[in-house]
């Protein structure tokens, strides 16, 4: 008795494709994918959270009942901080006098006497200048124009679009693609979340709300570009190129919310030139 | 952004020695097939019949493997499972699994001195669905053994 096995040959059974290209290109089509939904959903979202009443809004950050003062470290018993926080209002209510603002919207001004470059609106109509930023203004001209920025936010209803932009989008995606899938290993949901902040597009309303408020408040638009012309003329903040810089952030550049400013006055005839109102001695350490 | 990078790391792992450990399984399933050919493993429910067939004595004889898949593999598949298609990083997978376990049955039924198997038949199960996932293939036929060889 004499069998022989003819060996078949190596191969037949296994495709012979590059796992790697495969990778390359599933990859690249998952993660298009992902980005094309992730904008649509951000985009319903943050368009149905404007139809949130901004009661409700106030009604869920009391219930959250954080201490803005306590999570930044301010404290509440400096006299300087109480004189600086109450001018601050003070200043936000007088520009609030020349916006549109909606009944029953409260805005609530906190001082944060921190060495940071920022001034930031949040959700139940609480909006943060840091004595960083306050630092560099130029005239309260230019303070009243970041001021009319963030209350525009607040009454563009930015806050809420944003961060309900970006919750939908992230529960959505997790809801198709399971938080715990290969998809999900290569999308960092909680980093998504984050990353929900204003648009370009919400940023140039608000200044263009801003300028027109400073504008009714002072008579003119003179100093109310000073913080951008300032930051304009120092570009030594940063080192990205100014091409990639006007695409990846969200505030537009310095340079063309000059420009925006300019272009605004001259479109409703507003006086570019004015007498620059110093600012309060207050501020000034 | 350190979980990014753990999953990059294991995915290049995956990549790297997955690729190699393949390879070099491969190149061993092939020297042992070789070395194995000239036992038939038929897949007949039938022993062979004719005049010049002795008596025989039976057994079973089995080859088993576990084989497990790397982090590549497992997270190409899952893309894969997206799209559809054929799910590529498994078929080498499962073909060295297969071959692995026919050549374990030949062993043990070459260490009998058997000269036939036949009936030989496949089974997979899963073992690991969590995780990477490992498959186990078993690999079982009816050895036969020449009597006279049996008494010797």
């Amino acid at each position: 008795m004499h069998y022989e096995n003819r060996q078949p040959d190596e191969g037949l059974n296994v495709s012979n494709e590059s796992p790697l290209k495969q990778f390359m290109v599933l990859g690249a089509s998952v993660l298009v994918l992902a980005l094309v939904l992730f904008l649509v959903f951000s985009f319903l979202g943050g368009w149905l959270a404007r139809f949130i009443p901004f009661s409700s809004e106030v009604k869920v950050v009391e219930a959250l009942s954080i201490d803005f003062d306590e999570m930044l470290e301010s404290d509440v018993d400096d006299p300087v901080f109480i004189e600086r926080e109450k001018a601050l209002n003070d200043l936000a209510s007088r520009v609030m006098n020349h916006m549109d603002i909606p009944e029953g919207m409260d805005i609530t001004v906190h001082y944060v006497k921190k060495d940071v470059f920022n001034a930031f609106a949040t959700l139940g109509g609480h909006v943060f200048f840091f004595q960083g930023l306050i630092d560099l203004m130029p005239s309260e001209n230019a303070l009243a124009m970041v001021m009319a920025h963030e209350i525009a936010h607040e009454v563009h209803r930015d806050p809420i679009s944003g961060l309900g932009g970006g919750v939908t989008a992230t529960v959505a995606l997790s809801a198709l693609v399971g938080g715990s899938g290969p998809v999900g290993k290569l999308l960092d949901f909680p980093t998504l979340i984050g990353t929900a902040s204003f648009t370009r597009g919400m940023e140039k309303k608000a200044d263009a709300a801003a300028i027109s408020a400073v504008n009714s408040l002072y008579g003119h638009v003179a100093g109310a570009d000073g913080l951008f012309s300032m930051l304009a003329s120092n570009p030594d903040n940063s080192n990205i190129p100014d091409w990639a810089e006007s695409f990846l952030r969200t505030h537009p550049l310095d340079q063309d919310r000059i420009e925006a400013i300019e272009k605004a006055a001259r479109e409703n005839d507003w006086l570019l030139e004015g007498d620059v109102t110093p600012l309060s001695d207050v501020f000034v350490d | 952004m350190s979980n990014l990078i753990v999953f990059c790391i294991l995915l290049l792992l995956g990549l790297v020695i997955g690729k190699f450990a393949e390879k070099k399984h491969l190149k061993s399933i092939v020297k042992r097939e070789h070395q194995l050919n000239a036992l038939p493993a038929i897949a007949s429910r039938y022993p062979p019949t004719g005049e010049n067939v002795g008596p025989h004595q039976q057994l079973l004889v089995t080859g088993n493997v576990v084989i497990a898949s790397d982090y590549f593999k497992t997270f190409l598949a899952g893309l894969i499972n997206i799209f559809g298609g054929r799910v590529t990083p498994f078929e080498s997978l499962l073909d060295r699994g297969r071959r692995e376990a026919l050549l374990r049955m030949k062993s043990s039924a070459n260490a009998v001195n058997a000269e036939y198997i036949f009936n030989v038949k496949y089974q997979t199960a899963t073992i690991q669905q969590k995780g990477n996932g490992a498959i186990e293939v078993l690999a079982y036929g009816t050895a036969l053994i020449p009597t006279q060889q049996v008494k010797a």
